[in-house]
């Protein structure tokens, strides 16, 4: 099963966020509000670090603990850790009680929502929005006299992010073209097929 | 049986039948038998069943069929008593109960996760397919957001920047000017990719290559590095040292590969960095070009001054012409002198490699004077010995023997000195071999002791599992009173067994006691019988009717003989019919549930099936025909 591997420094600024001395109570609470609201894009990161509240803090260790925190936020709703065991690592990192419990409660409100924001970056092939085509007929040739064969040309627009586009195109005989038809078709009942069996 | 209900209910339920509340084993029918006792098999062993429908078929033979099926099923995993489908078509409470807990008992015990969560995520799979099908195309103009998200097509690629994250370190006090960067320059983490969607690409790319660093540096330390002797942090100089030389040696042999052609010819690396690192600490050097600047300024004012008291003198244009002549008289006498100066350079060099020529011939002779003098004076010597030959030759015998003397004496006297020396040198060195093989063994022992740590840390981590677990089994299990409740029963019964005991014992006694009886008794009746007997024989040899005593007598033991064998006969039979009606009574209970006229409906229904298929074979012979 997946397992949560953190780097050594991430897990330093997840041990400097317990540091009460160092983070004060409504600091910390604004951070982690931070850390959550720019992940959603509901804030920027100038709220963070320009409100008044947080000036007295050392500016590495807020640096520091937020971009930790960040890591650590992104890790744990990579492989879709629970809650409990959430609390156990925030727990063996000397985190009291009250923070703990403050933490988790924005993973609960937020998990499905992260999940979603991760969710939108993939390895993927890049999308075919869009198919031009153009059949040639190839009459005669220097060597021979009378050929007569079709070629098609065919022009993929092809999407691999937003408002990216990509061109392919490529040529093919009658029976080239067939066989991908005949693939095609065969690829999309295969899925149909697996989809209905459980 | 009341609690064995309950546990095969849970399992059931954990194995996904649908259970009503206060439903309990004797309330199941033969459907919902069937139903659980798939879901068992399910679990135990997929690929039997896969032909077997989810529910008990309509049909009367077709239930046959699945129920034999299945009790063969069962039969194969082992179970032991007897079963065949009428066990599971009319189910009985005692024999479904013995099934499920057979059953339950051959359950792989993790295989209960573990297939729910693999079954889960084919259920995912599936689901993501038919949402795949049932997704209704968009043209490529529609808005991107309006998009189904999640699909691949709102996607965006991975691509990753690299971050950094800032630490109050070591590193902050060491390099100058870190400190500085981390406060005002460094962007926090979220700002640090060129775009927003980049963030958690480039985060797991970060903490992932950090995680695998340490993990291969540990792993090249526990292999290599603690053989080698040092401590963590002085390998990893001695290692950085290593990579800094070989990279020196690959610039160096591609700077001598690319010719002298390159600017700077034999710079090694580390001259590079000092270089880079002499750049921004160069601060007194711009000073001391600042300090050049104003003398060079001092200089040419002085020049301007004297100028200016000429000038008064002469008028501008004789001034001119004259500082030209000057000028060119200067010139041309600079360049004689230049050339003169050249010149003599030029001999001067020519001399002082004349010098240095006749130098060597110098030291050459010098040397082949001094061999020449060494012959010269051997030779003299050997004409001087020329005169007296043979006396020479003797006293050149005694010398030679005394050398050869002194040279065994001083042989002996270098072997004294050299054998304490020696024997010093080789146990020095058998020491060092000790101290060596000491070093491995302690090594050796280091490293086990790595392992057992390594080991323990792990024993200790599955303990801990193991207790968390343990407590959260402790906290999940009822805690009221249910232990006072289990030692009260089984004091109970333990009671109730110590009365029953007493009973066995009182009853053990009292048959004692009668066979006793019976033995003195029969005892004293065959006595008695023979005492008569002899009595009688003896007046029969006098007295008539004593005569048919004796034949009276014969017939009464006769009787009596008969008598007690009739008793015994009542007795046997007393016990025989007793166990009769104990079997009649499992027999009763084993069948109670066998419902007669539910057979005998069913029995009706297959016969209407037969006729209906007949009619149907006739139908279709007559068509065909």
């Amino acid at each position: 099963m997946n397992s949560l591997n953190l780097s050594e420094d991430v897990l330093k600024g997840v041990e400097t966020l317990s540091d009460e001395k160092l983070i004060a109570e409504n600091v910390f609470k604004h951070i982690i509000d931070c850390c959550f609201q720019v992940i959603l894009k509901r804030k920027t990161e100038s709220d963070l670090f320009e409100n008044k509240a947080i000036s007295s803090v050392d500016t590495i260790a807020l640096k520091q603990t937020y971009s930790a925190f960040i890591v650590f936020i992104l890790e744990t709703m990579k492989i879709n850790y629970d809650q409990a065991s959430i609390k156990n690592l925030l727990e063996e990192h000397k985190l009291s009680q009250n923070r703990i419990d403050f933490i988790s409660n924005y993973f609960k409100e937020y998990r499905v929502a992260i999940r979603k924001v991760l969710s939108v970056t993939n390895f993927h092939f890049p999308h075919i929005i869009d198919v031009n085509w153009r059949l040639d007929f190839f009459m005669k040739s220097n060597s021979v006299e009378k050929l007569n064969q079709p070629v098609y040309i065919i022009n993929l627009t092809t999407e691999q992010e937003e408002n990216i586009k990509g061109k392919v195109q490529f040529a093919c005989t009658l029976e080239q073209l067939q066989d991908l038809v005949f693939k095609l078709r065969d690829a999309q009942k295969q899925i149909e097929r697996s989809s209905i069996k459980s | 049986m009341d609690e064995a209900d309950g546990i095969i209910l849970i399992t059931l339920k954990d194995l996904g039948c649908e259970i009503e509340e206060n439903e309990t084993i004797k309330d199941f029918d033969s459907e919902m038998v069937y139903k659980c006792i798939l879901s068992y098999l399910k679990v135990i062993n997929e690929n039997k069943v896969q032909n077997l429908t989810s529910t008990l078929p309509k049909n009367m033979s077709a239930r046959v069929n699945s129920c034999s099926l299945i009790a063969n099923i069962i039969k194969d995993l082992g179970y032991r008593a007897e079963l065949s489908y009428h066990n599971l078509l009319y189910p009985n409470v005692n024999d479904i109960r013995r099934i499920f807990i057979f059953l339950g008992q051959s359950l792989p015990k993790k295989e209960i996760e573990t297939a729910s969560k693999t079954m889960k995520l084919e259920d995912q799979i599936c689901q993501y397919l038919q949402g795949c099908v049932k997704e209704s195309w968009m043209p490529y103009f529609c808005p991107f957001s309006k998009r189904i998200p999640g699909n691949y097509s709102t996607a965006k690629l991975f691509t990753a920047n690299s971050l950094k994250i800032p630490s109050r370190g070591r590193s902050v006090k060491t390099v100058p000017g870190l400190e500085q960067y981390y406060i005002n320059n460094l962007e926090p983490l979220t700002l640090q990719t060129n775009r927003s969607e980049d963030i958690a690409p480039s985060v797991f790319e970060y903490n992932l290559s950090i995680y695998a660093e340490a993990q291969e540096r540990e792993n090249e330390w526990n292999n290599k590095g603690s053989s080698s002797g040092l401590n963590p942090i002085d390998y990893r100089k001695s290692k950085m040292k290593q990579v800094l030389s070989r990279m020196n040696d690959s610039i160096r042999a591609s700077n001598i590969e690319g010719g002298s052609s390159a600017s700077f010819g034999n710079d090694s690396l580390q001259d590079l960095i000092g270089e880079f690192r002499g750049g921004f600490s160069d601060v007194g050097g711009q000073f001391s070009r600042k300090k050049l600047f104003t003398n060079e300024q001092i200089e040419a004012t002085s020049i301007q001054s004297s100028n200016q008291v000429a000038a008064e003198v002469e008028t501008e244009e004789q001034r001119q012409m004259k500082r030209q002549q000057e000028i060119d008289e200067l010139q041309s006498q600079i360049d004689q002198i230049s050339e003169q100066i050249q010149q003599y350079q030029r001999e001067m060099q020519d001399f002082v490699s004349l010098m240095r020529q006749a130098e060597s011939e110098n030291i050459e002779q010098d040397t082949q004077r001094e061999g020449l003098e060494k012959q010269y004076k051997i030779k003299k010597k050997t004409f001087a010995l020329l005169d007296d030959a043979e006396g020479n030759m003797k006293e050149l015998q005694g010398l030679c023997n005394q050398t050869s003397a002194n040279l065994l004496e001083m042989s002996a006297e270098w072997e004294k000195v050299r054998r304490p020396i020696i024997e010093k040198y080789r146990s020095l060195k058998d020491k060092q071999m000790n101290q060596a093989d000491e070093a491995k063994s302690k090594l050796d022992r280091i490293k086990e002791m790595r392992q057992l740590i390594k080991k323990l840390v792990q024993e200790v981590q599955q303990k801990e599992e193991q207790f968390q677990q343990l407590q959260e089994a402790y906290k999940n299990a009822p805690k009221d009173s249910n232990r006072s409740i289990y030692t009260r029963r089984i004091l109970e019964t333990v009671k109730n067994i110590k009365k029953q005991k007493v009973d066995i014992d009182k009853v053990l006694l009292d048959t004692k006691n009668l066979q006793k009886e019976i033995n003195t008794v029969t005892d004293t009746a065959v006595r008695t019988f023979e005492l008569v007997k002899d009595l009688l024989y003896n007046d029969a040899k006098k007295d008539v009717t004593a005569k048919q005593a004796i034949k009276s007598f014969a017939i009464i033991d006769d009787k009596f003989q008969k008598l007690f064998k009739t008793i015994d006969d009542t007795g046997s039979f007393q016990n025989n019919i007793l166990t009769l009606h104990s079997k009649i009574e499992h027999i009763t209970q084993k069948t109670n549930t066998l419902n007669s006229d539910r057979v005998v409906k069913d029995l009706s229904n297959i016969k209407a099936e037969n006729q209906n298929l007949i009619k149907q074979i006739r139908v279709l012979m007559e068509t065909s025909n």
